[in-house]
C-alpha cells in the first residue's frame, strides 16, 4: 500500500515539477484526430487519383479504339495525348505504394522505366507471350506504350500483333487499377481509417514509409541516376522517364505536386496538420512550412529547367544538379525530422526491441 | 556489521530453491523467445538475407555462418534453453547456450540489444552455478547429487547482477534531455493518442515528464525496494507494471517478461518453496554439503562486475554528448533513451574525383541502413565495405564520403559528420572520433 503511495507520488512529483516550469499543461495534439485524418486521405486523396487514372486509362482505350478504326493522322494525335494524359494522371497515384497497390505491385506494373526497347520490339512481333514473366518487367505498362507510341515507326500501329501489344498493356494495367480500387474499397479503407498506431505496420507507419519510398525513386530513377549519379558522373539521359514522348519535366512536376498532395491531404487533414498539432519546428519555423517550402522549392526548380529534360542533361547540366540538389535538402526533411516528430519508425521490419 | 553483512550473503547456505525457479524461467523464457525470432522470419530477414554483416570493434574476426549454420546455431540455441529450463546436461547446455547466443549477437552490431547483451551475461553466470542440482532432469538421473542447500552467493550474484542493469539504467537517465525536456517520451507519448482512456493523457506534455522522472526514479530505486522484504511485494508489483506498460506502448519484444521473471529471484526460499510445492515439486531432505565459495572465484566476480561498473563510464574519455556521438554508447543500459533518425548518402570517387551516390539498398537491407545512418562505427565499416567493392568494379583509388543528416530527440536534423572526410581511409579504435559534428542546433 505504503509503496503504491510511493509511486502515486512520484507521479504528482513529476506533474508539479511540470507545473513549476510554467508551461500550461494543455495537450500536445490539440486533439489531432488522426482516424480524420486518414479519412481525408483516403476520400479525398488517394481513391480519386485511381479514379482519375481509370478515367483516363478509359479515355486511352477509347482513342485506340478509334485509331483501329480508322488510322489517321489526327486520331493518332488524339491517341497520343490520350496517353500523355493517362501518363500525367498515374503521377498522382505514384506515392501510395502500400497496402492493396504494394500487394499487386502497381508501380512495377504501370510504370516500370526505363523500357527495355529490345524487348518491347520482339514483343510487338511475337504471336503469343505473357506480359507478367519478370524477362517482360521493363518491357510492358506506359514506359513500353510511350515507345510504341512514339519511337516506333507509325506505320506500324496498323499491324494487328503491335496493336494486340497495345491491347494487352491497356487490358494489364486497367486490371492491376481495379483489383487496387476494389481492394481499398471492399476492405482496406476501413482498416486505413482505424489502424490509428505508429508502429510497424500502421497505417501511419505505410503512409510515411510509402511517400518516402516513392520520393526516393523519383530522386534517384528520375533524376540521379539520368545524371549519372550512380555512374561516376557519367551521364545516361537516355534512362529518363517517358524519354520518347519527351514529357519528363511535366511529369516530374506532377510527380512532386502529387507527393506534396499526399503530404498536405490536399486541403483536408493532412501530415502537414498533424506536425502542427505536434508543435514540430524547424530552425525558426515549423517543420510543415519548411517541407512545403522545400516540395515549391524543388518544383521551381524543375520548371526552371529549359527543355526537354534529355536535352538538359547533355546541354545545361547545372539546372538538374540544381534540382537533385533540391530534392536531397527535401528528403532529409521527409526522412528524418518528419517520422521522428510523428513518432513513426521508418524500417520495413518489425524488431525486438531496445 | 557490514562485514557480517557481506559474510552472510556470500557464504551463508540457502535454499536452493530460488536458483531452480530462475533456471526454469530463464530457460524457458528464452525458448520462447528464440521461437518467436524463428517464427517472424527473422533468421532469414537479419542474418542470412543480408549481404554484409556489421560487426563490433574488436570482433571483425567474428565468421559469417551459411543459412544452414544460422539455422543450426538458432536450433542448439532453442535446445540449450530447454536444457537450462528442465536442468537436463546443465554444464554442457550452459555453455552452448552462452556460447551460441553470444556468438549470434557478435554477427551483426546492427541488432545490438541491451537485454541480449543482458542475456549473454545471466548465460555467462549460469554456467557457474548450481542451479540444476535439485529439481532437474541431471538429478533425476544421478548425473549430478542433489543439494537442498547452496552458497548464499550463487543467488546474491543474480541479484547483484540484475540490481546493477537496473541502476545503470537509472543512472543513464539522469541527463538534461530525460529529466529536463522529458525526450525522447516526449515524442514517443503522443503517438499512442489513439489508445482507448489513456491515449488523452498520453498527449499531455506533463505525462511525458511524469513517465521520465518516474522511470528514472524506479531504475534508481528498485534494487533497493526488492531487497527490502517489507517493501518486495509492492516492488514487484511496480516491477510488473512497469514492464508491461513498456510492452504495451512500445515494440520491445520479450525484454519485459525476461525481466519480469528474472527478478523473481529477489523473492525469500520459503516463497520459491512454497511455489515450487504448488507445482508438485517437493522439498526433498538432502544432506548438504557445505560448499564454500573458492577465494580466487571471488575475485574474479569481483573483475567482472567491476568491469560492468565502469565500462558504461568510458563515453567519458569522450567530448560531446554520447547519446549524439554514441561514442561508447553501447553496453551502458541506455535503455529508450534516444530518438534518432538518420539520412546517410555515401559518395565514392576516383582520383579523377568523378563521384557517384551509393544506393544504400544496393547492399544493405533497411534495418541496416537505419543503424548505419546515425552510428558512426557502422559508417567505417561501411565505407571499407565499399571501397572495396567499387575498387573492384575498376575505381581507382577510391575514396568514401558520406552526408548524413540526423535528427535528436526532436531536434531539426543536421549534419552528423564531417562530409569532407575519406572514411575508408579511417580505421576505428578507442581514440575519439574527432570527425563527427558537434550537436549545434537546439530544438526550436
Amino acid at each position: 500500500m505504503r509503496q503504491g503511495l510511493f509511486i502515486v507520488g512520484l507521479v504528482v512529483w513529476g506533474y508539479s515539477l511540470q507545473s513549476c516550469k510554467g508551461d500550461d499543461p494543455k495537450p500536445q495534439e490539440e486533439d489531432f484526430d488522426r482516424s480524420a485524418m486518414f479519412q481525408n486521405l483516403a476520400s479525398n486523396v488517394i481513391l480519386p487519383a485511381y479514379n482519375s487514372f481509370a478515367e483516363k486509362l478509359t479515355s486511352f482505350q477509347l482513342a485506340f479504339d478509334a485509331y483501329k478504326g480508322e488510322a489517321s493522322a489526327s486520331n493518332l494525335e488524339v491517341l497520343r495525348s490520350a496517353f500523355d494524359q493517362a501518363y500525367l494522371s498515374w503521377q498522382q497515384c505514384a506515392p501510395y505504394e502500400f497496402g492493396p497497390a504494394a500487394n499487386v505491385g502497381l508501380r512495377l506494373t504501370i510504370n516500370t522505366f526505363p523500357a527495355d526497347t529490345d524487348r518491347v520490339h520482339t514483343l510487338v512481333g511475337m504471336e503469343d507471350y505473357d506480359l507478367a514473366l519478370s524477362t517482360n518487367s521493363a518491357a510492358k505498362g506506359l514506359p513500353a506504350l510511350d515507345f510504341v507510341l512514339y519511337q516506333l515507326n507509325p506505320d506500324r500501329l496498323g499491324d494487328a500483333l503491335v496493336q494486340e501489344f497495345i491491347q494487352r498493356n491497356l487490358t494489364l494495367m486497367s486490371l492491376a487499377l481495379t483489383s487496387v480500387e476494389a481492394d481499398w474499397k471492399d476492405a482496406y479503407q476501413d482498416e486505413f481509417q482505424t489502424n490509428l498506431g505508429s508502429d510497424v505496420g500502421s497505417s501511419l507507419g505505410s503512409f510515411v514509409n510509402a511517400i518516402n519510398q516513392d520520393f526516393e525513386v523519383l530522386k534517384n530513377a528520375n533524376v540521379g541516376i539520368p545524371l549519372g549519379k550512380k555512374t561516376l558522373g557519367v551521364i545516361q539521359p537516355e534512362k529518363v522517364e517517358a524519354l520518347f514522348s519527351a514529357q519528363s519535366i511535366p511529369l516530374l512536376i506532377q510527380h512532386l505536386e502529387s507527393l506534396k498532395a499526399a503530404f498536405n491531404g490536399n486541403t483536408g487533414l493532412g501530415l502537414d496538420d498533424h506536425l502542427d498539432a505536434l508543435d514540430a519546428t524547424y530552425g525558426t519555423q515549423s517543420l510543415s512550412d519548411a517541407i512545403q517550402m522545400g516540395f515549391d522549392v524543388a518544383i521551381a526548380s524543375a520548371e526552371a529547367i529549359d527543355g526537354k529534360l534529355f536535352d538538359a542533361i547533355e546541354q545545361t547540366p547545372s539546372q538538374v544538379e540544381d534540382l537533385h540538389t533540391k530534392l536531397q535538402s527535401l528528403v532529409v526533411l521527409l526522412k528524418t525530422d518528419m517520422p521522428s516528430q510523428l513518432g513513426v519508425q521508418i524500417t520495413y521490419q518489425d524488431n525486438d526491441g531496445d | 556489521m557490514i562485514k557480517r553483512w557481506l559474510h552472510k550473503q556470500v557464504h551463508a547456505q540457502v535454499s536452493i530453491a530460488p536458483l531452480v525457479t530462475f533456471r526454469f524461467l530463464f530457460g524457458l523464457i528464452m525458448f520462447i523467445s528464440i521461437t518467436r525470432f524463428y517464427l517472424k522470419g527473422w533468421i532469414e530477414a537479419q542474418y542470412i538475407n543480408p549481404d554484409l554483416h556489421f560487426k563490433y570493434f574488436g570482433f571483425y574476426w567474428i565468421p559469417d555462418l551459411s543459412s544452414m549454420g544460422y539455422y543450426v546455431m538458432f536450433g542448439l540455441i532453442a535446445l540449450s534453453s530447454l536444457g537450462i529450463a528442465f536442468g537436463a546436461l546443465y554444464r554442457i547446455s550452459t555453455v552452448v547456450f552462452f556460447l551460441a547466443f553470444t556468438y549470434m549477437e557478435l554477427v551483426d552490431a546492427t541488432y545490438y540489444l541491451n537485454h541480449y547483451y543482458f542475456v549473454s551475461l545471466v548465460g555467462l553466470i549460469l554456467i557457474f552455478l548450481p542451479a540444476h542440482r535439485q529439481h532437474s532432469i541431471d538429478a533425476l538421473s544421478g548425473l549430478t547429487k542433489r543439494v537442498s542447500k547452496v552458497s548464499a552467493a550463487t543467488i546474491s550474484l543474480l541479484k547483484f547482477q540484475l540490481g546493477l542493469v537496473y541502476f545503470l539504467a537509472g543512472v543513464a537517465k539522469l541527463n538534461a534531455d530525460w529529466l529536463l525536456e522529458a525526450m525522447p517520451l516526449a515524442i514517443w507519448l503522443p503517438a499512442q493518442a489513439h489508445l482507448p482512456i489513456i491515449g488523452e493523457l498520453m498527449t499531455f506534455k506533463a505525462t511525458a515528464f511524469a513517465f521520465s522522472w518516474a522511470g528514472a526514479a524506479y531504475d534508481l530505486a528498485i534494487p533497493f525496494v526488492l531487497l527490502s522484504a517489507r517493501l518486495r511485494w509492492g516492488g514487484y508489483a511496480a516491477v510488473i507494471a512497469f514492464h508491461l506498460m513498456t510492452w504495451s506502448f512500445f515494440q520491445i519484444g520479450m525484454f519485459p517478461f525476461i525481466m519480469i521473471g528474472a527478478t523473481l529471484i529477489f523473492f525469500s526460499s520459503d516463497f520459491h518453496l512454497k511455489m515450487q510445492s504448488h507445482f508438485g515439486l517437493k522439498q526433498g531432505a538432502f544432506n548438504a554439503v557445505e560448499n564454500r565459495i573458492p577465494v580466487f572465484a571471488l575475485n574474479i566476480l569481483t573483475v567482472f562486475f567491476a568491469f560492468q561498473v565502469l565500462f558504461p563510464f568510458r563515453y567519458l574519455m569522450y567530448s560531446g554528448n554520447p547519446y549524439w556521438t554514441e561514442q561508447g554508447f553501447r553496453f551502458g543500459w541506455r535503455v529508450m533513451l534516444i530518438e534518432k533518425a538518420g539520412y546517410a548518402q555515401f559518395k565514392v570517387s576516383d582520383e579523377g574525383g568523378n563521384e557517384l551516390w551509393v544506393d544504400n539498398s544496393d547492399f544493405l537491407t533497411a534495418v541496416q541502413e537505419k543503424m548505419l545512418s546515425t552510428q558512426p562505427d557502422l559508417m567505417l565499416q561501411y565505407a571499407d565495405h565499399l571501397k572495396t567493392h567499387y575498387e573492384a568494379q575498376g575505381v581507382s583509388n577510391a575514396t568514401v564520403k558520406a552526408d548524413v543528416h540526423v535528427t535528436f530527440n526532436g531536434r531539426p536534423s543536421q549534419p552528423f559528420i564531417d562530409p569532407t572526410v575519406d572514411l575508408a581511409e579511417l580505421d576505428d579504435n578507442w581514440g575519439e572520433k574527432a570527425w563527427i559534428l558537434p550537436l549545434a542546433l537546439e530544438r526550436g
